[in-house]
Parts: structure tokens; sequence; C-alpha cells
């Protein structure tokens, strides 16, 4: 990556969870990486790694929230542009959180509105709690779902329960149960990372990935690898099998798919085709299909590794609308004192006549 | 409490069923924002000034209350409970056992469980039995049901100014739930209706079907908004703009040439603006709000079920040809809401389906004065728990 230029995707953690599955994304992808870990609780920073940022110094005093979704929600609100400095020439921002807890329950729907505001494109990955963590925890994270899809343009909600296998459930410790969901998410994001940073034949770049979130919506996530002659079927195994692809609003049309393929320099091109047909055809056959492929013999020698992303459609899906309008009519609303109404990433306290621009007759 | 108006009523419960309204008052409101308190002395003046004009016209002293909530802080999630059958067959304290365990959602540290509505029950492979599966054979019984939750700073603010205006608060209900009871029958309950609750500030829409509410969602837009839009459009003050849209609004495009003279303008005093504009700039707002709600519907998975028509309440659903609109729109059969017969005494009041939310909380409080029926009662919570 030129230092000139900045890349213009960020990954940001938010609260503990969401910033040990950022660290563990450094640490696999190895490079420069332009990442922002945010967290309460000032017992999580770490000075060799990414930049952090604590929140609601004052108020919190470093000490985290002790659960609570409010603190973290006061402790943002008391700067809301603490982030903005590390946000300049950021185009797309990859919000990683865990729900369920305080921070990042509380803080995350605040910092996903500054990005709005800001006119940032943001994708949110939030990960569900373990069911055996409680109901209370379940209701905190099910309860904040709604605001968070309300101000991210695409969101994906992974339980954790359906990051670890039911084999590995059944045998694990409670930390390997952890360590494995951690380490599910943080190399599907790194895979994510490889796809949308490296240069490929078929290319997929972060305004690519861009132009995909703007459509808005929520989105469905998996990951497979594999080795050897048959990995392109294993992997289409795995990933036609993966319950989080399969989970979701039935009645809503997947309407982009985007299929990241990484391997070393033996990719064959009848594998790229062969995995590029069978997911559309097991998933979406009449959405459009975005392809991207990432061959490097350092990282992926003799293997094949997937991401595939499901967007399910958006209606009323006017993207470049709801940017325009964004950015042109921010400060027509003056519904000022309470939180805007936000639809489908528009903003409904603003005339509508102004955001179809239609003309008056005068 | 509304955002446009604060009304208070009072009625008496009828022996054989049903309350007849006694009194209602009502003055417009301030210092509320999509339903919610924005200023607490602003609202408590208004609460006391409606208190005061029921003593003085009335002669009636209102002592302890129910209030109305709505805002854009509600949401509703269905929740499923599970429980395995005592004996061989459901019994009636097995049905009563699972409508318990249902209904004992917590509350979390920031949301407040307003109700719990059972919506439907499943026996082992059975799903959707809309009626508890009594004396049936089965092992696993489950129960499902709508949880709707309130964000607790938004009701405390409420309570306190009730407290405020020395009003003791005794039950508060969600505005869905009370509009639709005071206007759906028991046929349109069965079959499928959608009422949507066109507020001040808020839009609240609540679906009907085989007997229970399955769906309720309230979205931040209300004829506020609309008067925003006008104040926008026409460089006028929102005044201006609430007397205009009074008077000349339609939800539809009319083909006129017709141009409206401004009153109160200072300087200019012939100031007139298009009527065909005006009509332009409500009918985007409003038919964008019916398009979202039908979206929200089709995506829950309410829509092919939706066909029992749709029943329109609330000060918005007097707009010019807003039934025309709505109809349009959603492609489903529109009319006003009319008070259910058990609510008697507004007969007289002019628009009554404003009133459709305070009266259908006085019948639903009403309910608890009545004999209970062998089963819990169906609806659970409703009295806040403080």
């Amino acid at each position: 990556m030129n230092s000139a230029f900045p890349s213009p995707i960020l990954l940001l953690g938010v609260g503990g969870s969401g910033c040990s599955i950022v660290r563990k994304v450094k640490r696999a992808y190895g490079e420069n990486i332009r990442a922002l870990a945010v967290d309460t609780d000032a017992y999580s920073i770490d000075h060799d790694e990414i930049p952090f940022v604590l929140l609601g110094g004052n108020r919190l005093s470093g000490r985290g929230t002790g659960g609570q979704p409010s603190s973290a929600r006061a402790a943002f609100q008391d700067n809301n542009a603490i982030l903005d400095p590390y946000l300049e020439g950021v185009a797309t921002v990859v919000v990683v959180a865990g729900l369920g807890s305080g921070t990042g329950t509380g803080a995350t729907g605040e910092i996903l509105k500054r990005l709005h505001t800001l006119g940032i494109t943001t994708l949110l990955f939030a990960t569900l709690p373990f069911s055996f963590e409680g109901d209370e925890r379940e209701q905190t994270a099910k309860s904040s779902c709604g605001p968070l899809e309300q101000y991210a343009d695409v969101s994906v909600f992974l339980p954790l329960d359906s990051l670890v296998g039911d084999s590995e459930a059944q045998m694990a410790t409670l930390e390997n149960v952890l360590a494995t969901a951690v380490e599910t998410m943080s190399s599907g994001i790194t895979l994510l990372w490889n796809l949308v940073e490296k240069p490929g034949y078929i290319n997929i770049s972060p305004e690519h990935l861009r132009q995909i979130l703007v459509n808005g919506g929520r989105a469905r996530f998996a990951t497979a690898r594999a080795f050897g002659s048959e990995r392109a079927a294993e992997v289409l195994k795995v990933v036609s099998e993966n319950s989080l692809l399969k989970r979701g609003n039935e009645s809503r049309k997947i309407k982009n798919i985007l299929i990241g393929i990484l391997a070393g320099k033996d990719l064959l091109l009848s594998e790229v085709g062969e995995i590029a047909s069978s997911i559309s055809a097991a998933f979406a056959p009449e959405a459009n299909r975005f392809i991207g492929t990432v061959q490097d013999d350092e990282r992926f020698a003799g293997e094949l590794s997937i991401v595939v992303m499901l967007f399910e459609e958006k209606i009323m899906s006017d993207a470049k609308m709801s940017q325009t309008s964004r950015r042109a009519f921010g400060n027509v609303s003056r519904f000022n004192d309470v939180d805007k109404t936000i639809w489908n990433g528009e903003n409904l306290d603003q005339p509508t006549y102004l955001r179809r621009q239609l003309t008056l007759d005068r | 409490m509304g955002t446009s108006e604060t009304k208070l009523a009072m009625a008496e419960v009828l022996p054989a069923g049903g309350v007849k309204i006694l009194s209602h008052c009502k003055i417009p409101s301030n210092g509320m924002r999509k339903s919610m308190v924005v200023n607490m002395q602003q609202v408590t003046y208004s609460l006391r000034s409606v208190v005061k004009s029921t003593e003085k016209d009335y002669m009636l002293q209102p002592r302890e209350v129910g209030l109305v909530v709505s805002g854009p802080h509600i949401k509703c999630y269905p929740l499923e409970e599970t429980l395995a059958v005592s004996t061989s067959k459901v019994s009636e304290e097995d049905i009563i056992a699972i409508e318990e365990k249902v209904s004992s959602v917590p509350n979390t540290q920031e949301y407040e469980v307003l109700d719990v509505i059972v919506s439907k029950y499943g026996l082992d492979d059975l799903n959707e039995l809309y009626d508890p599966p009594k004396d049936m054979h089965g092992k696993l019984l489950r129960c499902t049901a709508l949880v709707i939750q309130a964000e607790k700073t938004h009701i405390k603010n409420i309570v306190s100014v009730a407290e405020e205006a020395n009003l003791s608060v005794a039950s508060i209900f969600f505005s869905g739930y009370s509009a639709s009871v005071a206007v759906l029958t028991q046929q349109q309950k069965q079959d499928g209706t959608l009422v949507i609750n066109l507020g001040g500030g808020t839009t609240t829409y609540s679906f009907w079907y085989k007997g229970n509410m399955l769906y309720t969602n309230v979205i931040g837009v209300g004829g506020d908004h609309v008067t925003d839009d006008i104040s926008y459009a026409f460089s006028i003050s929102r005044t201006q703009a609430e007397s205009i849209k009074q008077e000349y609004a339609s939800a539809i495009v009319l083909n006129t040439a017709e141009r409206i003279q401004l009153k109160g303008i200072i300087g200019n005093k012939n100031a007139t603006i298009s009527l065909r504009a005006l009509h332009t700039v409500v009918n985007a707002r409003m038919h964008e709000l019916f398009k979202i709600i039908c979206v929200d519907l089709d995506e829950k998975g309410f829509l092919h079920n939706l066909n029992g028509g749709i029943i329109l309440t609330g000060g918005g659903a007097y707009l010019k040809n807003i039934i025309n609109l709505a109809e349009t729109v959603c492609g489903r059969s529109v009319q006003l809401g009319r008070l259910i017969p058990e609510i008697a005494g507004l007969e007289k009041v002019e628009q009554p389906a404003k009133y459709a939310s305070v009266a259908g909380l006085l019948y639903q409080m009403s309910l608890d004065f009545q004999p209970k029926k062998s089963f819990l009662s169906r609806v659970f919570g409703g009295v806040f728990k403080k």
C-alpha cells in the first residue's frame, strides 16, 4: 500500500471482543493494515499493535462500563468527534463488535451514527452472545440489533454459537470455544481484507466493496478453506452446508453475491468457474455476482480459500439518492432534538419531495 | 400525551361490559417530539391544563390515570417458549404454565417490557395453532408471544410528567394496541387487518390475524413532518404551514391551477402558493409512509395475510384523500376507524378516530373490572412495573 495514499478502508474494533478480533486480523494479515481499536476499558490498550482510542476518559476513568450499554453510549456522546482524526480519507469502515455486553452494544450504535453523518459507508460485523451466556445478554444484544441496522449500511449478525461447530462445542473447554469463535471471525475478516486490498487478476477493490455496500440491507457471511485436488468441491460443500448463509429473511431476495477466491499461483480457471457458478446456483441464480481473486503463493500456496457474502435485497434501494440526500440536505431537518428517523439509509426527517428531487410548481 | 394534542378522557364501566365516556378534553401539546418528552415543563403544563379543563367543564377530578405511550423507541419481537406436557394430553395447567413462562420476560437494563401478547401455540409437529390446544395429545407444547418493549428513560419521563401533574399512574399501554382494540371488531381481528394510527409525531401500525396482534411497529414520522415539509417548501412559519395543511392539503395531487393566498405574511400581502405544489409535497410524504409500511409487512411475511383491509386512526386519518392514497399504495381496501359499540359516549364528537388510542385505553382498563376468564387473560403486562 502506497503510504502517500492511505487505504480508504478502515477496520474498527469496538469493545473487548471487537478489539481482540481486530488485533487477530492485524496479526494474521501481517502487513500494515489500517485499523483502530476503541474501548472504554484501558486494560485493552496494547501499545505494540494498532492505534487505540479510550472512550469516556472522564466519565469511566478507563475502567469499562460494567456491562452497561448506556454508559458506553454516554461515553461516546461526551465527545462524538473523538474518532474523526483517524478517518481522514476513509470512505468505508468495517466495524467489528460483540453484542450483549457494555461497550460493544452501547458505543457501536453511536459510532455508526457518527460515521453515517460524516457520509462514510459502513459494514458492521456483530457477534451475538453464546446461548450459555444467559437471557439477559441475549436480550440486550437482540434489542440493540434494530438500532444498529438503522445506521449501518450493511450489517452481518453472527451468533457465536454458529461460529463453533457442534462437535467442537461438545468437547471444548470454555476458553477454547471463545478462541475458536474469535478465530473464525478474524480469519473471515482477514480473507475479506486480502480480497479488497491485494490486487488480483479479477479485482475487487475497496471502492467495489463500497459500491455494493451503499445498496444497504443485511448480509450473510461465510468462509471455507481446503487443500488438494478436490479442494474446489470441498469448499463448495462446506459453504453450501454453512448455516450462516441459510439463515436470514426468507422473503427477502439475495440481490448481490460477493465471492472472493484466494489461492496460490496454481489456481485453475476451471476452479474459479466451478465455484462461481455453483454458489450462484445454490443461493440466488438471478443475483448480481461480484467475483474477486487473489493469488499469493506466500500466503495461500496449495490452498484454496473462499469468502462468500450474500447481500439481501433492500427495497426502495436508491443508493445514489440516499448518498446525495445524506450530504446535500444534511441540515434541512428540524427534528434535531430527537434521534433522526432513518429508513434504509435515508433520513426521513428531511422532506420527501427534496429527497425524491421533485420539482414544485412555483 | 401526543405530539400534537394532549387528551384526557374519563369513562364509567358499564355493568353489561364496555365503557361510556363521560368527559373528553384536548389541548394542543408542547414539548413532545416523535411521541417523546423533550421538554418536561411544557408537557407538564399541557397536562395540568387539560386536567383543569376536565375539572371545570365536567366537574370530574382525575386522580389515577392510564397512559398511552408510543415512540420509535418501542420495539416488538416474537418470543417462543416450550414446555414438556405433564401428562399424555395438554391440561389447563400446562397452558397456564406455558403462558406464565412466556409472559415472564425480564426487563433489561435499558428496556421495559410493556406487553406480552400470546399469538399462537404449537404442539409437537403442529404449528400455528391459534387457540390453546387443550386436551390434545402431545409431548412438547410451544407458545409464541409478541413482546413489546420500550426504552426505560422515555417511559420514566412520561410517568414523571404525570406525577408532576399530581396524577398517579395506574397503567401504561402501547398506543398501537389501544388504537386497535378501539376500532377492530372480533371479525376484523380474525381476518388479517392492519390498523395504522397516523399520529402527530409518529405512525404506529399493528397487524392482527386469527384474533391476536402478531406484529407492530412505530415509525418516527407523523403529521409534524407534513407540516415541516410544507413550511420548508414554501418558506413559511410552522404555524402558517399547519393552518394551510388543515385547510388545503390533499394526499393525492389534484389537477388544478388554483393558488392559495397566504395569510399573515409580513410585507407581501399578495403572496400565493400553488395548490398543486402543496399537494405534491404532502403526497410525496404520505406515499412514502404507506410504502414503508407495506414493504415492512411484506418483509416480515404478513402482507399476504392482510385480507381484512386497513383501518386508519389518529389525526392523519382526516387528511383529504388519504384513504384513496392508502388504497392505491397498499392495494387493499382502506377505511376510517369507527369506535366499536362497546365504547359509547363519543358519538357526537368531531373526528372520533382521533380518540381511538385514548378510547381503547379506557376500554382495556375496563376489562380489569370484568370477571376473569378461565384461562389467563391473553394480554399480560400492560401495568407498569416500577
